[in-house]
């Protein structure tokens, strides 16, 4: 929780304060680039780019909203944003990784989903519920604060988490059985 | 309650978000749909497996990173309402928000008043909004070039020009300048508003004797050469194209007889029609040869197929030469008149010409290497 008089300090100018106030968020922000892009470089790209932006747009901030659902609308954009433009690829590195996965998949079926295999399925969400699905459960948002972030209706952020976890589930079934993986 | 009030419930209980009463409302659905209640037990183990995905954390520090990027930044002031929404919504790109047409309108309005104020400008006083000292230039350039003009056809009217191929990197002012100077001869000694970069006052009209005037620029200045083509004899037996090689700001003198020797075949070709020149297939191509230093007359020239040679016409004498050297291979006897139809030969061994003599008969004629001689044909 970032505290209110950091931020005023550093709306007031205190360069300094902006500075701690963005390593207070460094690890949140990352945090969604990495589950919603689900690339650690493309993530650290935006991370920078989202707290760049949070450094040069901070007096545009009001206390009206949550700080951080004000970040979280700030990095989900720059993250969208990114993953519209990217066409449909896999990488080297994802297939190796693919691979590996298949060598354990009894071992997964034994101790539950890998928290590999998630993010996997999370990255073949649609763009809106992966990003309800993130805010949910790697920023511990509340619906509110989900529509706030993302200035949806609260009955549209519920549908879409909710049909967001009825695909994971789906998916995660199906790789279950030995999927769709891939 | 139907099943898709029981699903709401089911998920709104994953999520602690039931009330007391609520939830016994979904103790009684789960009691009739045993499916729901197999399915909440999964999405609930599901939820439980989200929340306890690892909170991944960046290699190496973000904001360190950044830090020399934010020393060369300045947070923005306080915004108006306006971009403070821009800021924040998501999920709108800029471009789709609807543009004012009252803001277009005047926009271009604003831009076509502009263009119609420097049009009339640019007609009204073509030269006027040429920098001080290109006009200083053209003016030198005029002084300079009666003197070659007035010089006559022998060797002593020869302009020594060291010329330096245009750099590669030049390519496109030199076509520009070739255009330029094709559109010129076109409009015959009237430069048209369109050449007005590239010509001078007076280069339209040259008076007898002085030659035609350097243009504004050095970039310039082969079409205001074009355009104002000279009357001295020397120079109304020029090609417009193809008579020297490109010419660089260090020559400033020779800029005002021809286009660079990068001017396009299709350039060459139509001065070549208008010039009486040679075809444009004759025509020495010597684009590609950079640093080339030559002693060029004002003449006619074509380079042979293979490059090593070229021809220069002189009046109605024709000289061989090692293409970029003054050696030369062979020379003709010195003879008045003009030399037309030059084509080499296809192994660069013979070259085939006429010469027109001051009566106007015209011998055919042929140079072969192997003799090194001039014949008839």
């Amino acid at each position: 929780m970032v505290e209110p008089e950091l931020i005023k300090a550093a709306q007031a100018g205190d360069r300094e304060a902006l500075v701690t106030l963005l390593r207070e968020i460094e690890h949140q922000v990352y945090r969604t680039a990495y589950y919603l892009l689900n690339h650690e470089q493309d993530a650290m790209d935006a991370a920078q780019e989202a707290l760049i932006r949070v450094y040069t747009k901070i007096n545009s901030y009001e206390e009206k909203a949550q700080f951080r659902t004000w970040v979280q609308r700030i990095v989900t954009n720059i993250c969208i944003d990114k993953f519209r433009r990217k066409r449909p690829s896999v990488s080297i590195d994802e297939h190796e990784m693919v691979f590996q996965a298949h060598e354990d998949v009894e071992a997964e079926v034994m101790s539950g989903y890998a928290s590999e295999d998630i993010r996997e399925a999370i990255g073949k969400l649609p763009e809106h519920h992966r990003t309800v699905v993130v805010l949910r459960y790697l920023q511990d948002f509340s619906y509110n604060e989900i529509a706030d972030s993302l200035n949806l209706p609260l009955n549209t952020v519920k549908s879409y988490l909710f049909r967001a976890r009825q695909q994971l589930q789906t998916l995660l079934h199906d790789y279950r059985k030995g999927g769709v993986r891939g | 309650m139907n099943r898709e009030e029981g699903m709401e419930l089911v998920q709104r209980s994953i999520d602690g978000d039931l009330n007391e009463e609520e939830s016994a409302r979904l103790q009684t659905y789960l009691q009739n749909y045993p499916e729901c209640a197999a399915l909440l037990e999964k999405l609930t183990r599901l939820s439980e497996e989200l929340t306890q995905l690892p909170h991944v954390a960046p290699r190496y520090s973000l904001v360190d990173a950044i830090l020399p990027q934010l020393e060369r930044i300045t947070p923005e002031p306080a915004p108006g309402a306006s971009e403070a929404a821009a800021v924040e919504a998501p999920y709108e790109p800029r471009s789709r928000r609807p543009a004012s047409r009252k803001t277009l309108y005047r926009r271009v309005a604003g831009v076509v008043a502009a263009g119609v104020v420097a049009g009339v400008l640019l007609i009204a006083h073509p030269f006027s909004l040429l920098p001080e000292s290109d006009q200083q230039k053209s003016a030198s350039q005029s002084d300079a070039l009666p003197e070659s003009a007035t010089a006559g056809d022998t060797q002593a009217d020869m302009l020594r020009v060291q010329t330096k191929m245009a750099a590669p990197s030049g390519g496109d002012q030199a076509q520009n300048e070739a255009n330029a100077s094709a559109s010129a001869s076109q409009d015959g000694v009237t430069p048209s508003p369109a050449t007005v970069t590239g010509t001078s006052t007076d280069g339209g009209a040259p008076s007898a004797g002085t030659g035609s005037t350097g243009s504004g620029t050095s970039a310039a200045t082969p079409s205001g050469s074009a355009a104002g083509k000279p009357t001295s004899d020397v120079q109304e037996k020029l090609p417009v194209a193809g008579l020297n090689p490109t010419t660089s700001a260090e020559t400033p003198g020779i800029q005002g007889f021809g286009p660079s020797a990068t001017a396009s075949a299709d350039n060459r070709d139509k001065d070549a029609r208008e010039g009486g020149g040679p075809a444009a297939t004759d025509a020495p191509a010597q684009t590609g040869e950079p640093n080339m230093s030559l002693a060029m007359t004002l003449d006619q020239w074509w380079q042979s197929p293979d490059g090593k040679l070229t021809a220069i016409a002189d009046a109605g004498g024709i000289r061989i030469v090692k293409t970029g050297q003054d050696q030369a291979v062979f020379e003709s006897e010195s003879r008045k008149g003009t030399i037309s139809d030059v084509s080499w030969g296809q192994e660069s061994q013979d070259l085939y010409y006429t010469w027109t003599d001051a009566s106007g008969k015209k011998t055919d004629l042929w140079w072969n290497a192997k003799d090194n001689r001039e014949q008839t044909r």
